[in-house]
C-alpha cells in the first residue's frame, strides 16, 4: 500500500514543524505534505526549557517569523514572561526571550498546523527509508498500526477559553479504523528528517539507563542504521535536562523574584498587540546551590554518566554544562545560581534551570534540597542525561540537503545542533527547499549576511561541531546588520518571492517599509538654525524618547516607537554598517562563484594534501564558503579558483 | 587570492632606473588615484600626497578591455624608488581611510586575473599554477621567518591579547544571561587597550621603514648641472650611489639616502637628496615630457626640504632658490682642489669632494642649521616591510579608535567596540593568519563559567 506526497517530513519537533510549516506554504493549496511522527499528541514539545529565544536566538526567532514561519507565534500565544535579554545594551546584541506555558506552546504548534489543510499528520514510527536505484529519496515505510491522526475540534474550542492547562489538539495515536494494516509506503521526492535526540536514544540518572529520546518516550533505532548503511557519517553527542520540582512544595516566597519587562514586545510582527499577551504573566525565582552538595557531586563523579566517561558521546555543549562539570570545572566556587522557572499557568511544575544533571537521584535530591527555598521540595522528574546519534553536518549542503541522497534534507539535532530556535531555523531552509525540489525550483540558500540562519547553515556545513551548536552573536561577523528588529527588512520581502510569506505578513511589512521612509527622509531634512533630526540620531546622548519629542515638535508626528527606534539604531551603526557592507560586497564575488560537483580535488595541481582532503570531505558550494572550511588557506583558494576558471584541474604541460 | 581587492606592484625591472613603473588594477584603482572617469591612453596627472603633488604619467584602460580585465592603470613616476615607495604607502593609507581594499600583489597575479577575467586563455595561463606554487612556498618562507623573528612574536603577542579582550567582551554581551560571567569593566579595557597602542607606537617608532625614513630631516643638495653635487652626496654617503660623470646632467633622478651624522649625543639621521641640476632642464620645454616633470620634482624637493645645500662652482653664480628662505641655506664652494682662478661665493664654506677636504665641517654645519636632536634609537629595530607596517599601523589605527571611543564615553556600546576589537583583529591576522568567531568563543569556554 503506498501514498503519494510531495514532501515528508519525520518528527514533529521544532525543526519538523517548521519544515512541514514552510514546505505547505510554498505548495500552496493543492500541495501535499505528510508530517509522521511517534506520537501526535506530542508535536511541538519543549523538551527541556520551556523558554523561547534569548541571546542570538531571539534573533533567529524573528528571522523565522520574518519568513513566516511558526515560532514567534507560538511564543506570544503561550508567554509567561518576557523579557528581552541585554536591554541596555545596543539593538544589534538584545535578544528577545520568553517563558512559554509548555502546554499552551505545544498546543498552540497543534492548532497552527491542524489549519494547514495541505499537510496531513501520520502517526508511525519510521524504521526504513525508501531509496531508489539512482540513489535518490523515495519515500518512507511505516510499520503496520500507524496511520493518518485528525485534530480534535472539540479540544481546540475548549483550549481556547485559557482557564486550564491546554489539551493537545492531535490524539496519541489513530483511531483504530484509521490503522494501518500492513507495511505502508509514504513516497514523496522530498524527505526532511528531524530526528531530535531520539536515533539510538538512551537516557541515564546514575547508573539507570533507559532506551528513549525523552522522558516517558521511546528511541528510533532503525533510521541510525539505516542512514550508516546509506554511506553516512555518523556521530554520537549528549545533552541533559535538570530536575523538576512541585512548585506547591517550594517556599516560593521567600526566594527572590525575578520579572519580566513592563512592556513586553511580542516576537511575531503578526501578533495584534492590542490581545497581547495572551495569558497572565508570572515571574520566576532566583535561589543557588549550596558547598555541602559540591562535595557530595564531588564524591559522587564516578556515578555521573555525563561526566564519568560512561556515556559513549564525544562532547556535551559547554555553554550549557550539567552541574557536575560545573562543579569540576571551576572548584573555587562553592554556590551557583539556580532559576526556578514555572513550566505553565495551571500545572505545579517547576524547571531548575542551572542545574542539568545525570547524577543518581539520592544526589540529585540532596542537591534539591540544600537550595533556599528547596528544603522539602518534591521532585516531579528527575534528571537525566540523553545520548544520541547525529549525522555529521558537513554531509549536507547548506541548503539542508545531503549529498549522499538526492531529496534527502535533515533538520535539528540531527545536524549536532542544539536549541529549539536553531532547529526551527534549520526546519524552516530544509522544509522551504523540500518543496523547491519537488515543484524543480533551483534550491536556496540563505546567505550570512542575510540572516543568523545562514551564519548557522553556513558554519554547520563548513566546519565539525565539537558540540552541540548553538548561536552565540559573536558567530555573526555581521552582527550590526542582524538585529531582531530589522528582521522583516531583511527577509520578508525574500521569502514573499519565494512564497513563504503570505499577503497578510507581506502587506503589513510594505506599509512598515513605507512608514520607515518616510522617517528617513524627513530625519534627513535640514532645518534652518537646528540640527536635523538624523544629526540628533547619531548623538549616544539623545534618547529615543528625546528626539521622539522632536519629532512631533517638528512635525507635530507621533511615529510609532519600534520604528523610530530602528532609524535611531540605523544612523548609530551608520559607519560601522557601512564599513560591513563594503565587507560583503567585497566577499560577494567569491560567495557567488560555485565549484562544481564534479571539480575532482585531485586534480587541482599544486594543491596541498591537507586542503585536498578538507575539499574532499566539506565539498563547499561556493568559492566563499570553501574560504572559510578549516585547511583551505588563501593560497589554495587561489588554485581551486584557477581550476574552477578553467573548467577542471590546471594541470602543468610536461615537456 | 581575493580578486575583487584592487592591487598594487611596482612593475618595471628592479634596480635603479629614471622612472618607474607602478601598476593597480581593480575596482579601486581609479578612485584611489583620484581620477575620475579618466580617458583611455596616455595622460599627464598629478597625485594629491600629503607631501604634495606627484607629477605623473597614467596609462588607464578600463575593464574589461584590459590586460587583466579590471580597471587598470599604470603610473609613469619620475625620481627615485624612495619616491616610488612613499606613493605606495600613501595609497596604502588612502585606501584604509576609504575603505577600499588595497594590497600588494603576489608573484604572477596581474596575470592570473587576466586569466580569471578571461583575458587570457588556458594556454597562455598554464604556468601561472606553478607560479601561484611559487607564492605559496613564498609565503611559507616568510610565514616561517616571520614567526621565528622578533615581529612574529609581537604579532602573537598582539593577537593573543586582542583575543583575550574581544573574549571577555564577547562574554559580556553573549553571556550576559548567565550567572557568572563578569564582562571586562570599561576601564581596565581603556588601560589594556592604551597598552597595546603605546607598545604599538613604541614598535613603529623604532621600526626602520620608509615613513620613518621620510620624516627624518631632509638636506638637499642644489645647484647648477656639473656643480659636483653627486660627488658630494657619494663622499658624504661614503659609497657610490650615484653615477658620477664630468659631463653635465648626469644625475636625472632625485635620489635619497639616508646619512648618518654622529652629535655628541648620539645620531642625527638625515635624508640626503640629489637632485638634478637646476639649469639643466630647459624651462622651455613641453610640460608633458619627462624632463620637464623632473624639474618640478627637483624644485618640490628643495621646497619641502629642511636644509638646502646649494652648491656653486667656481666661477658660476648660485643657482637661485625660489621660494626658500635664507636660513634654510647652506652656501657651500665645491671643487676647492681645483687651483682658484675663478672667483668664489663669498661667505661661502669651501669643500672638495676628491679631497675630502671641509667635508667634516659640514657634516658639523648641516647637524648645527638643523638643530636637531639625535633621532636614531638604540639596537633592537624591527625591520618592516610595507605589508607588515601596513597591518600593524591598520591595527594602531583601530585600536586608536577605540581608545577614543571609550575616553569620549566609558559607556560606549559594547558591540561597537566588539566591532573595532575584531577589526584589529582582522588587520593583525593578516600577518598571523585568520581567527575566526570559534577562537574567541574558544576562549571564552575556556575562561569562564557559562551555562545555567
Amino acid at each position: 500500500m503506498s501514498t503519494r506526497y510531495d514532501v515528508i517530513v519525520v518528527g514533529g519537533g521544532h525543526a519538523g514543524t517548521e519544515a512541514a510549516w514552510a514546505a505547505a506554504s510554498i505548495l500552496g493549496r493543492d500541495g501535499r505534505v505528510a508530517l509522521v511522527t511517534m506520537d501526535p499528541s506530542r508535536i511541538g514539545t519543549m523538551s527541556c526549557n520551556p523558554a523561547i529565544g534569548g541571546l542570538g536566538k531571539g534573533q533567529i526567532v524573528r528571522e523565522i517569523d520574518a519568513l513566516g514561519g511558526m515560532m514567534g507565534l507560538a511564543a506570544d500565544a503561550s508567554g509567561i514572561l518576557f523579557k528581552v535579554l541585554n536591554s541596555s545594551r545596543g539593538a544589534a546584541v538584545r535578544g528577545p526571550r520568553c517563558q512559554s506555558d509548555k502546554y499552551a506552546y505545544r498546543a498552540e504548534v497543534q492548532r497552527l498546523l491542524s489549519r494547514q489543510h495541505s499537510i496531513s499528520v501520520v502517526a508511525g514510527r519510521i524504521d526504513r527509508l525508501l531509496v531508489d536505484s539512482t540513489g535518490a529519496i523515495e519515500g518512507v515505510l511505516v510499520p503496520p498500526g500507524g496511520g493518518l491522526v485528525e485534530a480534535d475540534r472539540s479540544v481546540l474550542e475548549l483550549n481556547r477559553c485559557r482557564t486550564a492547562r491546554a489539551q493537545p489538539v492531535f490524539p496519541p495515536e489513530p483511531l483504530e479504523a484509521d490503522r494501518f494494516v500492513e507495511p505502508t509506503r509514504l513516497l514523496a521526492r522530498s524527505v526532511v528528517l528531524t530526528t531530535g535526540t531520539f536515533m539510538r536514544a538512551i537516557m541515564h540518572t546514575g547508573p539507570t539507563t533507559t532506551e528513549g529520546g525523552r522522558a516517558g518516550e521511546g528511541s528510533a533505532v532503525g533510521i541510525s542504521g539505516m542512514l550508516r548503511e546509506l554511506g553516512f557519517e555518523l556521530g554520537r553527542l549528549k545533552t541533559g535536562t535538570p530536575p523538576r520540582l512541585l512548585r506547591g512544595s517550594i517556599d516560593w516566597e521567600d526566594l527572590e523574584p525575578q520579572f519580566g519587562d513592563p512592556q513586553p514586545i511580542p516576537f511575531s510582527d503578526l501578533t495584534d498587540p492590542e490581545s497581547f499577551p495572551e495569558l497572565r504573566q508570572v515571574d520566576c525565582r532566583l535561589t543557588r546551590t549550596d558547598p555541602s552538595s559540591h562535595e557530595l557531586i564531588r564524591a559522587n563523579l564516578h556515578r555521573a554518566p555525563m561526566h564519568s566517561g560512561a556515556i559513549d558521546a564525544e562532547s556535551g555543549p559547554r555553554y550549557c554544562p550539567s552541574i557536575e562539570d560545573k562543579v569540576v570545572r571551576f572548584p573555587d566556587r562553592d554556590s551557583h545560581h539556580v532559576f526556578l522557572e514555572p513550566e505553565s499557568l495551571f500545572c505545579d511544575e517547576v524547571y531548575c534551570n542551572g542545574i542539568s544533571t545525570s547524577l543518581p537521584a539520592d544526589v540529585q535530591e540532596h542537591v534539591v534540597r540544600s537550595m533556599p527555598g528547596c528544603s522539602a521540595a518534591e521532585i516531579l522528574r528527575w534528571g537525566y542525561a540523553v545520548e544520541y546519534d547525529m549525522v555529521r553536518p558537513h554531509q549536507l549542503d547548506a541548503t539542508g540537503m545531503t549529498r549522499l541522497v538526492r531529496g534527502l534534507f535533515l533538520a535539528g539535532q540531527i545536524n549536532g545542533t542544539s536549541g529549539y530556535e536553531e532547529a526551527g531555523g534549520q526546519g524552516l531552509v530544509a522544509g522551504m527547499n523540500a518543496a523547491r525540489l519537488a515543484l524543480d525550483l533551483p534550491l536556496e540558500t540563505l546567505s550570512r549576511d542575510q540572516a543568523y540562519i545562514g551564519v548557522m547553515m553556513d558554519d554547520l556545513v563548513t566546519r565539525t561541531p565539537r558540540e552541540p551548536y548553538r548561536m552565540f552573536t559573536s558567530r555573526a561577523e555581521h552582527r550590526l546588520l542582524l538585529r531582531s528588529d530589522n528582521a522583516d527588512q531583511r527577509l520578508t520581502d525574500w521569502g514573499h518571492e519565494r512564497g513563504l510569506v503570505d499577503e497578510v505578513r507581506w502587506s503589513a511589512w510594505r506599509s512598515r517599509a513605507t512608514e520607515l521612509e518616510r522617517i528617513r527622509a524627513l530625519c534627513e531634512q535640514r532645518v534652518a538654525g537646528a540640527p536635523s533630526v538624523a544629526e540628533l540620531m547619531k548623538r549616544q546622548d539623545q534618547t529615543p524618547e528625546a528626539i521622539s519629542r522632536v519629532c512631533s515638535a517638528r512635525w507635530g508626528i507621533d511615529f510609532p516607537s519600534s520604528l523610530l527606534d530602528r532609524v535611531v539604531t540605523e544612523y548609530r551603526y551608520e559607519g560601522y554598517i557601512r564599513r560591513q557592507a563594503s565587507e560583503v560586497k567585497r566577499q560577494r564575488r567569491n560567495e557567488s562563484m560555485r565549484i562544481p560537483r564534479e571539480l575532482d580535488p585531485q586534480s587541482i595541481h599544486g594543491l596541498r594534501n591537507e586542503a585536498r582532503d578538507a575539499l574532499r570531505r566539506y565539498r563547499p558550494a561556493t568559492l566563499g564558503q570553501a574560504g572559510r572550511v578549516e585547511g583551505i588557506t588563501p593560497a589554495d583558494l587561489t588554485l581551486i579558483s584557477l581550476a574552477i576558471r578553467g573548467g577542471g584541474g590546471v594541470a602543468p604541460r610536461t615537456r | 587570492m581575493d580578486v575583487s581587492d584592487t592591487i598594487i606592484a611596482i612593475s618595471s625591472p628592479p634596480g635603479r632606473s629614471r622612472r618607474t613603473l607602478l601598476r593597480l588594477s581593480g575596482p579601486d584603482a581609479f578612485g584611489l588615484l583620484g581620477l575620475s572617469d579618466p580617458p583611455r591612453g596616455c595622460s599627464r596627472h598629478e597625485v594629491e600626497l600629503p607631501e604634495g603633488r606627484l607629477p605623473v604619467v597614467a596609462l588607464v584602460a578600463r575593464g574589461p578591455a584590459s590586460f587583466t580585465g579590471d580597471d587598470l592603470v599604470e603610473l609613469v613616476v619620475p625620481g627615485s624608488r624612495c619616491l616610488v615607495d612613499l606613493l605606495q604607502r600613501r595609497l596604502h593609507d588612502r585606501a584604509a581611510s576609504t575603505g577600499a581594499r588595497l594590497r600588494d600583489a603576489g608573484p604572477g597575479e596581474f596575470t592570473a586575473r587576466a586569466f580569471f577575467n578571461g583575458r587570457i586563455d588556458l594556454l597562455q595561463a598554464e604556468g601561472i599554477a606553478e607560479l601561484i606554487r611559487a607564492e605559496t612556498d613564498a609565503q611559507l618562507t616568510a610565514a616561517r621567518d616571520l614567526a621565528d623573528g622578533a615581529l612574529g612574536r609581537l604579532a602573537s603577542e598582539l593577537l593573543a591579547e586582542l583575543i583575550r579582550l574581544t573574549a571577555l567582551v564577547e562574554a559580556g554581551i553573549d553571556f550576559t544571561d548567565q550567572e557568572d560571567v563578569v564582562a571586562i569593566e570599561p576601564v581596565d579595557l581603556l588601560v589594556a587597550l592604551r597598552g597595546i597602542a603605546s607598545s604599538l607606537d613604541r614598535v613603529l617608532a623604532d621600526a626602520i621603514s620608509i615613513e620613518s625614513l621620510a620624516s627624518v630631516p631632509t638636506v638637499v643638495l642644489a645647484g647648477p648641472p656639473n656643480a659636483g653635487k653627486s660627488s658630494l652626496f657619494n663622499r658624504l654617503l661614503g659609497r657610490e650611489r650615484t653615477v658620477v660623470a664630468d659631463l653635465a646632467g648626469t644625475t636625472r633622478d632625485v635620489l635619497r639616502e639616508p646619512l648618518a651624522l654622529a652629535l655628541s649625543d648620539g645620531v642625527l639621521e638625515v635624508m640626503l637628496v640629489d637632485v638634478a641640476g637646476l639649469d639643466e632642464v630647459e624651462q622651455h620645454l613641453p610640460a608633458s615630457t619627462i624632463e620637464a616633470s623632473m624639474r618640478r620634482a627637483a624644485l618640490q624637493a628643495i621646497r619641502v626640504a629642511d636644509l638646502v645645500v646649494r652648491c656653486t662652482p667656481p666661477g658660476e653664480p648660485p643657482s637661485g632658490l625660489p621660494g626658500v628662505p635664507d636660513a634654510r641655506i647652506l652656501e657651500v664652494s665645491t671643487k676647492d682642489d681645483l687651483p682658484a682662478r675663478e672667483p668664489r661665493t663669498p661667505g661661502a664654506m669651501r669643500l672638495s669632494a676628491r679631497t675630502g677636504s671641509g667635508l667634516d665641517r659640514l657634516r658639523t654645519a648641516i647637524a648645527t642649521a638643523l638643530g636637531a636632536s639625535p633621532n636614531v634609537p638604540a639596537s633592537g629595530r624591527l625591520v618592516l616591510g610595507s605589508r607588515h607596517d601596513s597591518a600593524l599601523r591598520g591595527c594602531r589605527r583601530r585600536v586608536g579608535a577605540l581608545v577614543d571611543m571609550l575616553e569620549a564615553s566609558l559607556s560606549a556600546p559594547s558591540e561597537l567596540v566588539a566591532a573595532e576589537l575584531r577589526s584589529a583583529i582582522d588587520e593583525i591576522g593578516l600577518l598571523q593568519g585568520r581567527v575566526t568567531p570559534d577562537d574567541i568563543l574558544e576562549h571564552v569556554f575556556a575562561s569562564f563559567c557559562v551555562g545555567k
